[in-house]
């Protein structure tokens, strides 16, 4: 972000530098120019220069120049995206932010399109004279992401917190006064789930930051094999209540560097959300496999599925597909964003593919653990001799 | 005289420029409907309805450009092609702009049901495939890529088996009660938009043909028609043959 904010400014010193240089050669007197002529950059030179400096720019910057009847435009403002149809409409909007800023001097708008998934740019116009003009085109598809993501985290966490909160006082006053036991008793049970309901949002939220400011120092080299067959196992008995298939296959010799408990709430929590989102009769699938130096296990399912919009998102505090769902099968919202994490902070990544209707598979990389043969480290030591 | 041509040429280029603009904000609409319609967004359907004036307006004034360059620089060989093709483009792209309409329209009457996600799963399809094929269509015209612009009709297969396997998986999905009568309706009629937006890709498609080579579909029963009669009009814009 620095970077483009010193490059910006770079490109306004060079534009200001150039229309400084081409007024006052104006001044200059004929003999010196015809001297000067010899050594000298041209404008032509100049301007080279100008677009070289511009093209490495990654906003697109637009120089109109009525009067030369000229119109330059760096790379980035002549392919912003790569999607031909949306640069066309970036194009427009350029064209009418020039004629807005020809009367009011500066403007500025954000163009949304949707390619896939929706980005947004932020287009700046600016009155350099009457009849030079300066529009800028930058992509702030991940700042305003990035922004939705913030606000979103505070409105959903209090949104999740301020439920059973609202339901335990709710219930609490009506305990207050009552006489009759079973009511007691029955209002008593249900403070206690939501106490429970609150006290799991916080776990989360602070296993969360556990794993964010986690050390590595108490990591072991872990068989994945027996952690993945521990997680079937547990999950086996909620996959046959919802009348579903769990099944285990892959390679072993799976050996992974880090935190054995982190390790089995990523695939208990991947296998946990397989089967709450499954429908009965489905089979939900954990794959293991060894690609290279990296360990593959993928967790499928024959679910619902997840929308191509929804997908960037899931891994997002509290985000959540479809709100009344996911509150009616009792998560947190916070389940893939612990796994992410983990994930992350165990060197390697998470992807999702899904279709909806079709089901969906997430696939966990890890980096693999080599053990040197026992041989060769004898040899270095030379205890072999 | 060179000014009058400089300025005819202008004129030929801005409205081309107008065909490429109007199909880009059609290609961009299409993913957003779809958006509006799986997510029940109420309020980028009426966003989309209204700018659906706006796209009218503008295809209006693109017809009323052609006219005027009929009428004032009258255009011969590649030039009249062009200018023809282009008012019945606009008529194309204007129409296949309702059908994003229709779909948000729909939206609107199936809002609060919920929508089986097998089928979610198949109009994301169908509308990634119809917004493909405008995105294709229009890159043809705008590079006159006669080639590009003949697998548009091949393209446009893939979504004709989308909309049969659609139609399928309603009954289906209706058979096993995930759905009501009137979502399953609604939803066939929203299968029907996304199919035509697509031929009308495949029609526009065909005009850049027209443009590039002069090439005109055979008309089947208008050509028939014509043999029996022995009428040999209509073949004003010969060749047929891709140049």
């Amino acid at each position: 972000m620095d970077l483009i904010f010193f490059l910006s400014g770079a490109a306004v010193t060079a534009v200001v530098a150039f229309l400084i240089s081409k007024r006052s050669s104006k001044d200059l007197s004929r003999a010196i120019q015809n001297e000067a002529r010899v050594n000298t950059p041209t404008t032509e030179d100049q301007l080279e220069s100008l677009m070289d400096a511009l093209d490495l720019l990654p906003i697109g910057v637009v120089i109109v120049d009525t009067k030369m009847g000229r119109r330059l435009r760096n790379n980035a403002a002549a392919a912003m995206t790569g999607v031909r149809y949306v640069d066309i409409l970036v194009e427009q909007a350029v064209d009418e932010m020039l004629e807005e800023v020809k009367i009011t001097n500066s403007g500025e708008r954000v163009l949304e399109a949707v390619a896939g998934t929706t980005r947004y740019f932020k287009i700046c116009g600016q009155a350099m004279d009457h009849q030079r003009f300066i529009v800028t085109i930058e992509d702030v598809t991940e700042k305003s992401r990035i922004d939705t993501v913030q606000t979103d985290f505070v409105a959903n966490l209090s949104h999740e917190l301020k439920t059973p909160i609202g339901a335990v006082a709710a219930l609490a006053d009506s305990l207050n006064g009552e006489t009759e036991t079973e009511v007691v008793w029955r209002l008593a049970e249900r403070i206690v789930t939501e106490s429970h309901r609150m006290s799991r949002i916080v776990d989360d939220l602070l296993d969360l930051s556990r794993v964010e400011f986690g050390g590595t120092e108490e990591w072991t080299d872990i068989e994945l094999g027996p952690v993945l067959v521990e997680v079937v196992s547990t999950n086996q008995h909620a996959a046959k209540r919802q009348g579903l298939g769990l099944s285990l296959t892959g390679s072993t010799e799976l050996l992974v560097r880090g935190d054995r408990a982190q390790l089995v709430s990523v695939f208990s929590n991947l296998v946990d959300n397989a089967i709450k989102y499954s429908e009965a009769g489905g089979v939900v699938l954990v794959e293991s496999k060894i690609e290279g130096d990296e360990i593959v296990v993928s967790v499928t399912d024959h679910g619902i599925g997840i929308a191509e919009r929804d997908q960037n998102r899931i891994f997002e505090r509290f985000y959540r597909v479809d709100k009344a769902r996911s509150r009616a099968t009792g998560g947190t919202g916070l389940g893939l964003s612990i796994v992410r994490h983990i994930v992350l902070e165990h060197g390697g990544s998470i992807d999702v593919r899904s279709e909806e209707g079709i089901g969906s598979t997430f696939m966990v990389r890890l980096p693999r653990v080599i053990k040197q043969p026992k041989e060769s480290v004898l040899d270095q030591t030379g205890v072999m001799a | 005289m060179d000014e009058i041509r400089k300025n005819f040429h202008n004129d030929l280029e801005s409205v081309r420029a107008e065909v490429i603009r109007l199909g880009a904000s059609l290609t961009e609409s299409i993913p957003r409907a779809t958006a509006v319609l799986l997510s029940g967004d109420l309020e980028g359907a009426d966003y989309l309805v209204q700018a659906d004036d706006e796209f009218d307006g503008r295809s209006a004034e693109l017809e009323a450009s052609c006219f005027e360059i009929l009428a004032l620089q009258a255009p011969v060989a590649a030039d009249l092609r062009q200018i023809v093709a282009i008012i019945k483009i606009a008529g194309e792209l204007e129409r296949s702009a309702d059908l994003v309409v229709n779909i948000c329209k729909a939206a609107r009457r199936i809002y609060g049901h919920d929508i089986d996600p097998m089928l979610r799963g198949v109009i994301s399809k169908m509308s990634e495939q119809a917004q493909k094929l405008f995105a294709a269509t229009m890159e043809a015209f705008e590079e006159s890529d006669s080639a590009k612009a003949a697998a548009i009709d091949d393209m446009d297969s893939y979504l004709d088996s989308l909309h049969r396997q659609f139609i399928q998986q309603i009954f289906e999905s209706h058979s096993r009660s995930k759905i009501d009568l009137q979502v399953a309706v609604q939803l066939a009629v929203v299968a029907r938009f996304y199919e035509r937006i697509g031929d009308h890709a495949v029609n526009v498609s065909e005009k850049t043909r027209f443009i590039v080579s002069g090439w005109v579909r055979e008309r089947g029963g208008i050509d028939r028609y014509k043999a029996r009669v022995g009428d040999r009009t209509g073949e004003i814009f010969l060749p047929r043959t891709e140049s």
